[in-house]
């Protein structure tokens, strides 16, 4: 996973395959503002959860093993 | 909640890959055999076990809906099962050394529509049917043939197990079970209060009210989430949860200690983000099997819950 160091407000990077636009910084807790490109949804990530690259892991979820 | 929109990420080799694991683990007594496909095609199974078991899996790589992901696995079981009483199978299995097929399964990730079932039910009789018009055509069908649907929940002992001891590049990912909307009477406000003074000391001057109420409400959610995160593993992952839980507890007792010897806030924001940065690097060391994005949640939920419980003491 390639991290971006610098984040620049209103460029383009990537949410795990997502394309993102980042919105705001909050540089002193390592967050950032992100809105999913072509949704309405913006959420708070932590930064290194952003990358320059699409990040695609072969996964299994716990929702689909269950429990409870 | 971010990881909400986040779909299974598994292709059909993948889980074709992950379903043989499971096989040989789950029916290793019954001597479970894998059938590759490989040579002369698709033997039309996957393996058998010397006890009449045969498993065919499929994964659909789409985000059907409801109703599309019932009539996907309908035509694939439609296809198999046609496959299975075409007049050349017979050969086939027995070149293999397949006994009598007594129980056929059908292993799909999950499935949400109770028509699947119905479909196997009439898909068995179709096939017990042929059987008793044809008994000689058909001698490699048990009497008490039966097509079972299998889904990743049935092996989730198997699954995490792999994924666990690295024996697959499978990785696990902690979406939890449709948490749209933060349950917010598990914080109470002592807890948010504690979120927010933490916040403030970490961010000091210069914040403006909104963004100040968007990182405390990030990490009241994180909170909440985390306790649902580690409910379900303690529950249903106990290996998982002390993996998870084992440095939790060690971790925060640094973190206890690293905050409250530090007596100058102007260095708050600095040690919360080292505390980040190492954090996010000994989960991935000690949980290695999840996915990157579940380690970058994880660590921010377990961060929201050190928030909220004082384990962080930052000076204001």
């Amino acid at each position: 996973m390639e991290n971006v160091e610098f984040l620049q407000i209103s460029e383009q990077y990537y949410y795990i395959e997502y394309r993102i636009v980042v919105l705001k910084c909050f540089e002193k807790v390592h967050m950032a503002k992100i809105r999913i490109i072509d949704t309405a949804q913006v959420e708070i990530v932590d930064k290194s959860a952003l990358s320059i690259k699409s990040v695609v892991e072969k996964a299994v979820t716990i929702k689909m093993l269950g429990g409870n | 909640m971010i990881l909400d929109f986040y779909n299974d990420k598994l292709d059909g080799d993948s889980w074709e890959e992950l379903c043989q694991s499971c096989y040989r683990i789950k029916y290793q007594v019954e001597h479970y055999m894998e059938v590759p496909a490989t040579y002369r095609g698709d033997a039309g199974i996957e393996g058998f076990t010397q006890t009449g078991v045969v498993n065919q899996c499929y994964c659909h790589e789409k985000n059907f809906s409801d109703n599309e992901l019932y009539e996907n696995q309908r035509d694939k079981m439609t296809k198999d099962i046609t496959k299975l009483l075409s007049p050349d199978y017979k050969d086939k299995l027995y070149k293999l050394g397949v006994p009598v097929i007594r129980e056929w399964h059908f292993v799909i990730p999950f499935y949400k529509d109770s028509r699947i079932i119905q479909h196997a039910a009439t898909k068995t009789r179709e096939v017990l049917k042929k059987k008793q018009d044809e008994p000689e055509q058909y001698d490699y069908i048990s009497k008490d043939f039966v097509i079972v649907i299998k889904q990743a929940e049935d092996f989730r002992f198997e699954i995490t197990r792999l994924i666990r001891n690295s024996l697959t590049d499978t990785k696990l990912d902690l979406v939890i079970k449709e948490v749209k909307a933060p349950d917010w009477q598990q914080c109470n406000s002592e807890k948010v209060e504690n979120i927010k003074r933490k916040v403030a000391a970490v961010i000091g001057d210069g914040y403006d009210e909104e963004d100040f109420n968007e990182v405390v409400n990030t990490y009241v959610e994180s909170y909440i989430k985390g306790l649902e995160i580690m409910r379900i593993l303690r529950i249903s992952y106990a290996e998982i949860y002390e993996d998870v839980y084992s440095l939790e507890q060690a971790y925060k007792k640094q973190v206890k200690t690293k905050t409250r010897m530090n007596i100058d806030k102007s260095m708050n924001s600095i040690i919360f983000n080292e505390i980040l940065d190492d954090f996010e690097k000994q989960l991935k060391e000690t949980c290695g099997y999840f996915s990157v994005v579940s380690i970058i949640e994880l660590k921010t939920d377990i961060i929201g819950m050190w928030l909220a419980d004082c384990s962080m003491q930052f000076r204001k």
